[in-house]
This record gives structure tokens, sequence and C-alpha cells, in this order.
């Protein structure tokens, strides 16, 4: 009976040892606290801004086109013609290309995280398709 | 258009195709061009007149030149090549055309001139066909432009005979 009684307290030992080293620390990582910085990058032109920057490109460049031929028709000097147009590439260029503020009037605006707690993703609910298949066990 | 080099590129890009067309259209308003050259070839003396030893005949001759071409030139005008060349017909050939001078108009200031020279190069025939032989003096031109299509024409001149005998 002693025996008996010391096999039981054993096992039991044994199961409490291997449920501790199962379970995870409780401590938090302190990386989770903090906020992560926002990565140094070169500021993009929002979407709204390269619309307006192509289409504004296109118009100046066209523009310039159709006053050099104007002109160098007008004047008979067809190097006039092609220094108008140089300058209005020059011009257009630097109306464009870099990122200028008026390119920048329409932020896309992120959605904050309460928008996710206010619309939860829909849970899915799995059918009982074995219940059939036992029905007509049954049956037959 | 997300980048500056994107947004280079794309007016790069976009600058150049209509740099092309502008040249296209450059060159298409030479056809609302209506040109109206003169010319005029005297032929002042026959220098001489002999049988070559391969039994060819040549031709020497002093020649007045004067033509006014400044209608040809457009804004779109690099330079007018013009010749005058010989014309005629034999049993052998049915045209002949033999370049007895050429030069280049470089603008149109030089575009209208009186030349007086002997013939650049030599009115040498393809056999022995010059006696007595009736032929045309025919100016040619190219008009070279900066960009796009080239014109060429000419004004033919009638009337001209040679001698009889070699001189």
């Amino acid at each position: 009976t002693a025996s008996g009684t010391l096999l039981p307290v054993d096992a039991a030992a044994a199961h409490s040892e291997q449920i501790r080293s199962i379970t995870p620390p409780r401590r938090r990582p302190l990386l989770r606290l903090l906020p992560l910085p926002p990565p140094a990058e070169s500021p993009k032109m929002d979407w709204q801004g390269q619309k307006l920057a192509e289409m504004l490109m296109q118009l100046l460049l066209v523009a310039s086109a159709v006053a050099a031929f104007v002109v160098g028709y007008a004047m008979a000097d067809f190097q006039l013609m092609l220094l108008v147009y140089a300058g209005g590439v020059v011009l257009t260029a630097l109306v464009t290309v870099p990122n200028w503020p008026f390119f920048n009037r329409h932020p896309l605006k992120w959605l904050d995280a309460a928008e996710a707690d206010r619309h939860p993703r829909p849970q899915v609910s799995a059918t009982p398709s074995t219940v059939g298949k036992k029905k007509a066990g049954k049956n037959k | 258009m997300h980048s500056f080099g994107h947004r280079a590129n794309a007016v790069a890009t976009f600058a150049v195709t209509i740099l092309a067309a502008m040249c296209f259209a450059a060159s298409f308003s030479d056809h609302f061009n209506s040109p109206s050259p003169t010319a005029s070839v005297k032929i002042l003396n026959i220098n001489w007149f002999q049988k070559e030893a391969n039994g060819n005949d040549e031709v020497s001759m002093t020649l007045n030149i004067s033509a006014d071409l400044s209608s040809l030139f457009t804004w779109n005008t690099k330079q007018v090549f013009v010749f005058v060349a010989a014309e005629y017909e034999t049993p052998q050939n049915a045209l002949n055309q033999v370049s007895l001078w050429d030069g280049i108009i470089p603008s149109k200031e030089h575009a209208k001139f009186l030349i007086h020279t002997t013939n650049k190069y030599r009115f040498i025939d393809q056999g022995s066909n010059l006696k007595g032989k009736d032929f045309n003096l025919t100016m040619h031109w190219h008009i070279m432009p900066k960009t796009g299509k080239m014109f060429a024409d000419k004004i033919v001149m009638t009337g001209y005979r040679l001698p009889e005998q070699y001189r």
C-alpha cells in the first residue's frame, strides 16, 4: 500500500512540472510599448498632385510648341523656333518636376483604428454537414 | 509621376516627341511656298570643239549664267544646290544629260547672281554626235532643308546649237 500511495504523488509532481515549462512568461516585451519612428523618406506627391502635374506638363509643352512654331514661322527663323521651344521646356520642367506645395493639397487621410472596432470582421460559421451522414447511417 | 526622376523622365520624353512633331510641321509648311524662280543662260563663245583620241566629241564654251532663285528660300531652307546641264538626244541614248556647272547658294541674299565662266565640267559625248546638234540647257535645283523633305525642280531653256565643224 505504501508503494501504491507513492506512485500517484510522483505522477502529479511530474505533470505540474510539465505545465510550468509549457506556460510562456507573463512579462510583456518592452518593444511593444514603444512607438515606431516614421521612416526617413523623401516627401511624395499625393495622387491629385500627380494628376495635376501630368496635365500641367502636357499643357505647358504643347503650348510651348505652338508658340514656338508661330513665332518661328512669323519671323521666318528656324533657330528662333528652337530657342523659344527650349525655353518652354525649361519652364515646364521647373514648374512640374519638383514637388511644390500646390501638388500636396489633397493628402490621403487613413481611417482611425477605432473604425475597425465599429465595423468588426464578420465571423464565418461552420455548417453541420456530418449530421446528414449520421442520419443516413442510422436509417440503413 | 510619383517621384522626381519619373517626372523628369516624363517631361524629357514628351518634349522630344513634340519636337519631332514641330519639325514635321516646319517641313510641311514648305508645301505652302510657291516659288517663282527665273534663269537665263547664254553661250557667249565656243572656245574649242574637238574629237578626242578615243573618238568622243568634247566642247569647251563660255557661259553667262544669270538667275534669281530668292523665292526658293523659306525659313526651313538650309541651302540650294543648283546646276546647269546640257540635255540632248542621240541614236544611242534618248536622254543625254551632261552637267556643265554647279554651285551652292548658302542664303537668300546670294540667290540673285550673274556668273561669267567657262563650263566647270567637261562637255563630252558618248560618241561623235555633237556636230550641228541641237540641245537644251537646263537649270536644276535641289532645295536642301534644315529638317524634312527636299524639293527639286528645273527650268528648261531651248534653242542652243553646236557648230557643224570642229574648231
